[in-house]
């Protein structure tokens, strides 16, 4: 049975070679993950052409989904995601993420400029130079998380 | 005039307010920007454009609802004046001439004039007595500008020892600059004295009342067809400004 871990990377091997022991198969693609109780998802599973990869939720500036797909971005690279966005909210440490909209959520330390539009919307503009909309349903949530 | 004026205290409304919600933004995102340059995330957090717009609106309610009643309370206590200037309005500004002969006075609306000649006098009218040729005159004007009563009333008598069998009178009103003259005139049988009454509009500069006797009454008529006096016996012209 195919089994994804989403552990600290102190208890990773310990628990990667009991599962292993006990017949799981590690795979990234995997359908059940395994994840600790009161603890943050440090890397979010994605894929760049196909190719797996962890990516350091340090690195990410933004998650967006479009339609089924889910979009990481870094810096640098979009990465595709085979997790609904309520699953990556929940992973995802609230004290540095934020879901600003049905479909976005940004890394707080990201945000570069807030721009108040007087249509009850914020525009922010991420460190990667994009721009995302805080929409009306967010708009209180992200005022008082900036505390503007 | 309601309509257009309701309108545009709206549209003034509109515009300072949405200047305030701009203006407000425009110092909103100055505050945000210098937060985020300083790193601060805690704090009082300023009011969204929307509870601005809402307390503002408020305002201009509670502003629209005090000038309305205070021109309400306003226009209440100045009543009397209102209703006197709407008199002015009305009736000054009806020009109006009426020439009577003694005898056709007293059946006249105007027949409340009739006992004042020769002698009677006239409140709040002023009264100017002379003599010009055979013909005597009294001409009385009113010193009010917002009374109802005629401007200028007249009594034109001839005195001579002549006797005539026709009158042909004139009424000119001249207004406006260039100055245009309307022109009415009449002939009838002569009486005893001859009445004029007129009202002045804001526009008449001045009324000229011409009366000429005659005692061919051909003459008379030809004079009334022809619009003038060049066949009267005696004339009188009365300027009355």
């Amino acid at each position: 049975m195919k089994i994804s871990l989403s552990v600290s990377e102190e208890s990773y091997k310990d628990i990667e070679k009991k599962l292993l022991a006990l017949g799981f198969i590690i795979d990234d693609d995997a359908p059940f993950v395994l994840t600790e109780r009161n603890r943050y998802a440090e890397f979010i599973c994605g894929k760049d052409e196909d190719v797996s990869c962890h990516i350091p939720v340090s690195e990410v500036v933004y998650i967006e989904s479009m339609g089924h797909d889910i979009f990481v971005h870094t810096k640098d690279k979009t990465y595709r995601c085979t997790d609904r966005l309520w699953q990556l909210e929940k992973a995802l440490d609230p004290a540095f993420f934020l879901r600003i909209s049905n479909s976005v959520i940004i890394a707080k330390k990201q945000v570069r400029g807030i721009r108040s539009a007087l249509s009850q919307k914020f525009i922010l503009t991420l460190s990667d130079g994009n721009r995302v909309d805080v929409t009306r349903s967010y708009y209180y949530i992200f005022k008082s998380e900036f505390g503007i | 005039m309601f309509i257009p004026l309701l309108a545009l205290m709206i549209l003034t409304f509109a515009f300072f307010i949405g200047l305030i919600l701009i203006l407000y933004n425009v110092i909103y995102n100055y505050r945000i920007k210098k937060r985020m340059e300083r790193g601060e995330t805690g704090g009082r957090q300023w009011p969204t454009p929307r509870n601005v717009l809402f307390v503002v609106l408020i305002i201009a309610v509670i502003i629209a609802l005090t000038i309305t009643a205070i021109s309400v309370l306003t226009s209440n206590q100045e009543g009397p004046h209102v209703s006197s200037s709407h008199y002015e309005s009305v009736v000054s500004k009806a020009c109006f001439s009426q020439f009577y002969r003694s005898e056709d006075l007293l059946q006249s609306d105007m027949s409340v004039y009739a006992g004042i000649y020769p002698d009677g006098n006239l409140s709040e009218y002023e009264k100017n007595e002379y003599t010009e040729g055979e013909f005597r005159c009294v001409v009385y004007t009113n010193k009010s500008s917002i009374s109802p009563m005629p401007d200028f009333v007249a009594f034109v008598e001839y005195a001579g020892d002549g006797e005539f069998e026709k009158v042909v009178e004139y009424t000119r009103m001249e207004q406006g600059h260039p100055q245009v003259v309307n022109s009415a005139g009449s002939c009838e049988n002569v009486s005893e004295y001859y009445f004029m009454a007129g009202n002045f509009s804001d526009y008449t500069t001045g009324c000229t009342q011409s009366i000429g006797l005659y005692k061919d009454a051909k003459k008379a008529q030809h004079d009334i067809e022809s619009d003038s006096l060049e066949n009267a016996d005696v004339f009188i012209d009365i300027r009355i400004k």
